[in-house]
């Protein structure tokens, strides 16, 4: 499948391992992540921004790993032009 | 309002206590020495079981979980007590399994500086737990722990890691635990598939011709083992299990056509590529069960029924996803399908099944040369009638014990699935006992898996688990010799084992014991074994060079199933 940029959003509680629990799902299928950022909202939630190159399949896989990690509430996806 | 001022060790304890919790696989060490102390107060309402091995606790919590519905425990010391639960975290992952597993963790005020017996357990674990919390202070225990057995339990099960740091273990706090409270803010997303769902896939059934139920360790989770019998009553529905959904259904049920995948029967495997209708409960089409996923049911409409999202749709695409509880989906389906009588495809599939009959399962079992491995697990059927639990390693024993196996009970065999950890068997089966202290278990083990964990004859003979060990001594790592034999042109690279005299090792521990070598001699020892009181070891000495067939090779279809060495 032909690479593409892909940024993947995810709100969630402000937990200290859901970062890492994020990058661990680039990390295991070997897919270099681009920039990443996180920001806390005013209700107390984070929020977590992920770009990175990859097939729609293999973010379409993370999104659906992404929306089981304990206290993510949300997972949306978009692809880059 | 009272006080209620205890000890970090204590709040810990009365948690797992408010959880219902009776029961610890365990293993002291110097890190958690005060939450061993505190322990050793609750030795009344604690059943502490003392492994040889820090792997082997969590092997056993995870048996007692598997066949009791409940959390399995276990805890461990700071460091390489903390790194040994590994494996048994990633089996646990693997094959959805609840367990929480307790590891002591240096003072928070010195993480990260390599303190003695320091490893960081939370990042280790990381992708192989659904949960892990590093508990830092004392106050945290009650919510930590509320949150731990309802993540562990809710959703798809899985493994918790709590590391708890020592300063946490010896401070007072004011204990107070209100689960509905504590876990309140926790959301596990369920989902229930709607009615109009629901409506289709009933009607895809009443109309399919060919359907085949493929039922997943999930029907065990779920409890839907009742529901789905029902269900394929009032459906007339063929229904096949997975390895991990072995026992799910009475073996003798008349519906019940065996277990599907790359050692399963020839009649769910080859029916499956004839279906019209899969009907997947609970189950996640692992590559053991499909194949070559391209060639995988071709000519099927999928309805999967499954409560975790991230299986729907990943391996094999579903027409008809239905998400939620496999026992809530069931009963809803149940209301809505109907009664056809389908003779033909059940013509196939008893025909399929004396096809098997004849070509595998006769000639095995008839042989009178040397021992073979199905032959002793067919007999351990025979003689219990189906109603112990098998509890098994991995390699040819598992396959084994699979197919010459029969249950009339449910939860009642035992497997190292997804991850197939060789040395999973032994410490299984202590759980399952502890468990289940009225049942019959009964582990069935390779030479090489056993020797992975033998060091838990200790825990037998300590603890004075009543199990029965079988041994099929092949003096080979059977199954990589398979393979080897039949896709490595026979090349048996570091595949025989030099065993010591396993007669002695059961004597050394006080088990006594018994030795089949001959077809002969396989009903009255399997007898002994059985009618003995407390422990026992049985080793088989098997034929070296036996293979497990029918089989899909790695990379085939369900199409191209094999049932001999094809370069012979
Ligand atoms: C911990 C671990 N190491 C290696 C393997 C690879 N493996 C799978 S089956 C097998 C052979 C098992 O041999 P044995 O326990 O004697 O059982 P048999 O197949 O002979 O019944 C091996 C080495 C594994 N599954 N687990």
């Amino acid at each position: 499948m032909e690479a593409q940029r892909f940024t993947v959003t995810a709100l969630g509680k402000n937990r200290i391992d859901i970062l890492n629990r994020i990058t661990s799902l680039y990390l295991q299928k070997n897919i270099p992540v681009e920039s990443f950022v996180l920001s806390q909202s005013e209700d107390g939630d984070s929020k977590y921004q992920i770009c990175a190159n990859t097939s729609q399949e293999a973010i379409e896989r993370i999104v659906s790993q992404m929306n089981n990690i304990i206290d993510i509430k949300s997972v949306q996806y978009s692809a880059i032009a | 309002m009272e006080q209620n001022m205890v000890r970090g060790t204590k709040a810990l304890l009365l948690s797992l206590m408010e959880e219902g919790v009776d029961t610890i696989f365990g293993y002291p060490g110097g890190t958690i020495m005060p939450l061993y102390d505190e322990l050793y107060n609750y030795t009344d309402k604690i059943n502490h079981i003392l492994v040889r091995h820090e792997q082997g606790a969590v092997h056993a919590a995870e048996g007692y979980a598997r066949t009791t519905g409940k959390v399995g425990v276990c805890m461990a010391t700071a460091g390489p007590g903390a790194t040994n639960f590994v494996t048994g975290i990633a089996d646990a992952m693997m094959d959805s399994t609840p367990i929480i597993c307790i590891t002591a963790q240096v003072n928070a005020d010195k993480l990260g500086t390599n303190f003695f017996q320091e490893a960081d357990m939370i990042s280790i674990t990381l992708p192989i737990t659904k949960w892990s919390y590093q508990i830092t202070k004392a106050s945290e225990i009650p919510e930590v722990m509320a949150k731990a057995f309802y993540i562990a339990q809710n959703g798809k099960p899985g493994p918790v890691v709590i590391s708890i740091a020592k300063n946490a273990q010896v401070e007072m706090i004011d204990f107070k635990y209100d689960k509905k409270e504590l876990v309140k803010d926790i959301e596990i997303r369920r989902t229930l598939a709607e009615n109009c769902e629901i409506e289709q896939a009933a009607k895809l059934i009443n109309e399919a011709k060919r359907p085949l139920v493929i039922a997943g360790h999930g029907v065990a989770i779920a409890n839907a083992e009742e529901r789905l019998r029902e269900f394929c009553e009032k459906g007339n529905l063929p229904v096949a299990a997975t390895l991990m959904g072995v026992s799910v259904m009475n073996s003798f049920h008349p519906n019940y056509i065996g277990a599907v995948g790359m050692h399963g029967n020839i009649a769910p495997n080859r029916m499956t590529q004839e279906a019209d209708v899969i009907v997947a409960v609970g189950m996640r089409f692992s590559d053991r069960v499909t194949g070559e996923t391209r060639g995988y049911a071709p000519k099927a409409k999928v309805i999967h029924i499954e409560i975790d999202q991230s299986e729907i749709n990943k391996n094999i695409k579903a027409h008809l996803p239905l998400r939620g509880d496999a026992a809530e989906i069931l009963e809803s389906l149940m209301e809505k399908i109907e009664y056809v009588e389908r003779k033909e495809w059940f013509d196939l599939a008893n025909e399929l099944i004396l096809e098997e009959d004849k070509r595998i399962f006769n000639p095995k079992l008839n042989s009178t040369e040397e021992v073979l491995m199905g032959q002793v697990v067919a007999k351990i059927t025979d003689l219990t009638g189906g109603n112990a639990i098998i509890v098994t390693d991995v390699g040819q024993n598992q396959m084994f014990s699979a197919r010459y196996s029969k249950f009339v009970q449910h939860k009642s065999f035992v497997t190292s699935g997804g991850l197939g950890t060789m040395g999973f068997g032994l410490p299984a089966a202590v759980g399952t006992k502890v468990g289940n202290p009225d049942r019959q278990v009964i582990a069935i083990l390779g030479d090489g898996g056993f020797q992975m964990n033998m060091q838990e004859l200790g825990t037998i003979m300590q603890s004075g688990i009543d199990i029965k060990i079988v041994l099929l001594n092949n003096s080979f790592l059977g199954m990589v010799r398979q393979w080897q034999e039949l896709f490595f042109n026979k090349r048996y690279a570091f595949t025989h084992l030099d065993n010591p005299d396993f007669q002695k090792v059961a004597q050394a521990y006080n088990i006594p014991s018994g030795k089949i070598s001959r077809t002969s001699d396989i009903e009255a020892e399997v007898k002994k074994m059985l009618e003995s009181e407390g422990a026992y070891f049985l080793e088989v000495e098997v034929k070296e060079e036996e293979n497990v067939f029918p089989m899909i090779p790695a990379g085939a279809t369900l199409d191209e199933m094999i049932y001999e060495n094809p370069n012979k």
